[in-house]
């Protein structure tokens, strides 16, 4: 459905020179820089995925969705999106997709978002009765009943996204894009727009692509997620399998009544944050039953629990790691 | 409703929301209006005629371009601008429709407000006994609605600058200058020497300001009309050749930009 093979994508921009030299000297002659945003980018996904697009600033995620939507052609390789050649921007092509950036609004600032979305319907021809069964089905599913009719710039900025998924969606897209979609939201608005995917997904299989800075996002949402760094694909696969791949091991939290030495069956033992409160890190992977029964038989355990490494200190050393690799 | 009569009715509501940039771009022209008449009334202190103009029908003639100039002014030209700075421009990209009917339609969702508001003021002056002038005839309203297109394909090359440019403002005095000056909104062009008249009466200018007044008061000959319709005609042809090279070249630089 989606595919893209070999595609790079790499620009021209100048380089400014420092001071009042240097720009007099722009003013003339000015040098080239070749960056190169994208480089061999290969892959493809089905009908009804979730695919999380999870990179640093800078990766390409951006210039990816510019690809994906048609706003740039590929400098090489080819993508293909249902049949069509995204860059050509055919309107059936066009009429297929949704766009929702995080940080870019497509309601009009000064009328209600209901002027908007009345727009929408007459620019992808939706007949008005399927409109407006569909667009209160959504407004009750995200709680917007009464907002409809308030000019966008007196809305929260959580109502605001919410009509920007409902103008993204109301035309039946095959394919969503999500750039950011929930940058700066509470968690209730967060976890309203999660559901809310989650149940497009399920009910009319849409394909989604999203980005995002919130971990919570990439879990809440995606099985399959793909790590893009420095222009390149690090990972593309499950997110369980990442995990397990990437988690260096999980931490027991140990608390007892006395003093435990610092090592014990060759685990390093670490005072923990409380008082006889003890931390050991175990591989992943690694069966802790025999660690448990030693601590258990030979000293006065008061309770133990596992501290999962969270998703998101996983993905940050995956950045780490390969920003470290490469310089 | 076709979707393009939607983003006309939308940027007419958008419109109404902003009636104090309406009121007071036309407060600012009345001055100004008010200004050129009282200046031109002093010039004819003891003089009946100067050129073809009593004092009445220059009043008239002030009075039509100033209001005019409120319709050609270079206001649309900075929407571009403003969708390339903010990043909007991507979203009307990736929507079904053409930007060029898209931009028309916003056009004349802004200008019919505009219109509607120097319609009344004209019959208002007409009423109070200021204005003297023959009803326009057919010809004269399609040379008037012909050089109004030609206003959205000019300005609409003027903001395919901003592609390029980072500062768009000072395009804005250069064009409202230019208006005044070849556009006769400060004196009627025909007092000019015939030489000079005969260059600069056929510039997109003057088809704006002069030609579209001297049209609305019933007073161009049916040849000038003539030539003024073929005039306007080749710049629209003209401008709409460069609209597309410059949109082609200028996406191609857009691309380079965030989202």
């Amino acid at each position: 459905m989606i595919s893209f093979k070999n595609v790079s994508f790499s620009y021209k921009s100048f380089k400014k020179q420092v001071g009042i030299r240097g720009t007099l000297k722009d003013l003339f002659k000015r040098e080239h820089v070749y960056h190169t945003a994208l480089e061999n980018i290969t892959f493809e996904a089905e009908k009804g995925e979730i695919l999380a697009l999870v990179g640093p600033n800078g990766a390409g995620k951006t210039t990816l969705i510019k690809l994906l939507v048609g706003l740039i052609e590929p400098s090489t390789g080819n993508i293909d999106v249902f049949g069509f050649n995204p860059y050509k921007k055919s309107n059936k092509y066009l009429s297929q997709i949704g766009l929702v950036m995080g940080q870019k609004s497509q309601l009009t600032w000064e009328l209600p978002a209901i002027d908007t979305l009345h727009l929408i319907k007459a620019i992808y021809r939706i007949d008005s009765k399927d409109f407006t069964e569909r667009l209160n089905y959504f407004l009750n599913l995200l709680n917007l009943k009464d907002k409809v009719a308030v000019p966008v710039r007196k809305l929260s900025l959580g109502e605001r996204m919410k009509f920007e998924l409902i103008a993204s969606v109301i035309h039946y897209p095959k394919l969503l894009i999500l750039d950011e979609p929930t940058i700066g939201l509470d968690i209730e608005s967060q976890r309203a727009i999660h559901k809310f995917l989650l149940h497009l997904n399920q009910t009319e299989k849409t394909t989604i692509l999203i980005t995002s800075h919130y971990m919570r996002d990439i879990e809440a949402l995606a099985k399959r997620i793909m790590i893009l760094i420095n222009g390149q694909i690090k990972y593309d696969g499950d997110i369980k399998q990442l995990v397990n791949t990437f988690n260096k091991g999980n931490t027991i939290i140990v608390k007892t009544k006395s003093e435990l030495p610092d090592e014990i069956l060759g685990y390093k033992i670490k005072r923990g944050s409380e008082e006889n409160s003890w931390e050991i890190l175990l591989q992943a992977g690694e069966s802790y039953y025999e660690l448990l029964s030693y601590l258990t038989n030979n000293f006065q355990i008061e309770g133990f629990h596992m501290k999962e490494t969270p998703f998101e200190d996983i993905i940050f050393n995956i950045f780490t790691e390969t920003k470290e690799s490469s310089s | 409703m076709n979707k393009y009569l939607y983003v006309f009715r939308n940027e007419i509501l958008l419109n109404l929301t902003y009636k104090g940039n309406i009121i007071s771009s036309f407060i600012v022209q009345i001055i100004q209006m008010i200004t050129t008449v009282f200046v031109w009334r002093a010039l004819y202190s003891g003089e009946n005629d100067i050129g073809n103009y009593n004092i009445s029908e220059m009043t008239t003639y002030l009075i039509l371009t100033s209001l005019l100039s409120v319709i050609f002014s270079p206001n649309s030209a900075f929407r571009l601008s403003t969708l390339i700075s903010s990043g909007k421009l991507s979203i009307l990209l990736i929507r079904p429709y053409s930007y060029f009917f898209e931009s028309f339609s916003v056009f004349l969702g802004q200008k019919v407000v505009q219109i509607c508001v120097v319609f009344i003021m004209i019959i208002c002056f007409f009423l109070l006994g200021l204005f003297q002038f023959s009803f326009p005839n057919i010809v004269s309203i399609l040379l008037v609605l012909t050089n109004f297109i030609l206003l959205f394909i000019f300005l609409s090359v003027m903001g395919e600058l901003s592609f390029w440019l980072i500062e768009m403002w000072p395009l804005r005095p250069i064009y409202n200058g230019l208006l005044s000056l070849f556009g006769g909104v400060m004196f009627p062009l025909d007092l000019l020497p015939e030489s000079i008249l005969n260059i600069i009466q056929f510039t997109p200018f003057s088809l704006f300001g002069y030609v579209n007044t001297k049209a609305i008061m019933g007073e161009l000959s049916a040849d000038a009309m003539f030539n003024f319709l073929i005039a306007s005609m080749l710049w629209i042809i003209f401008f709409q050749i460069i609209y597309i090279i410059l949109w082609k070249k200028g996406l191609k630089k857009y691309e380079g930009v965030g989202i």
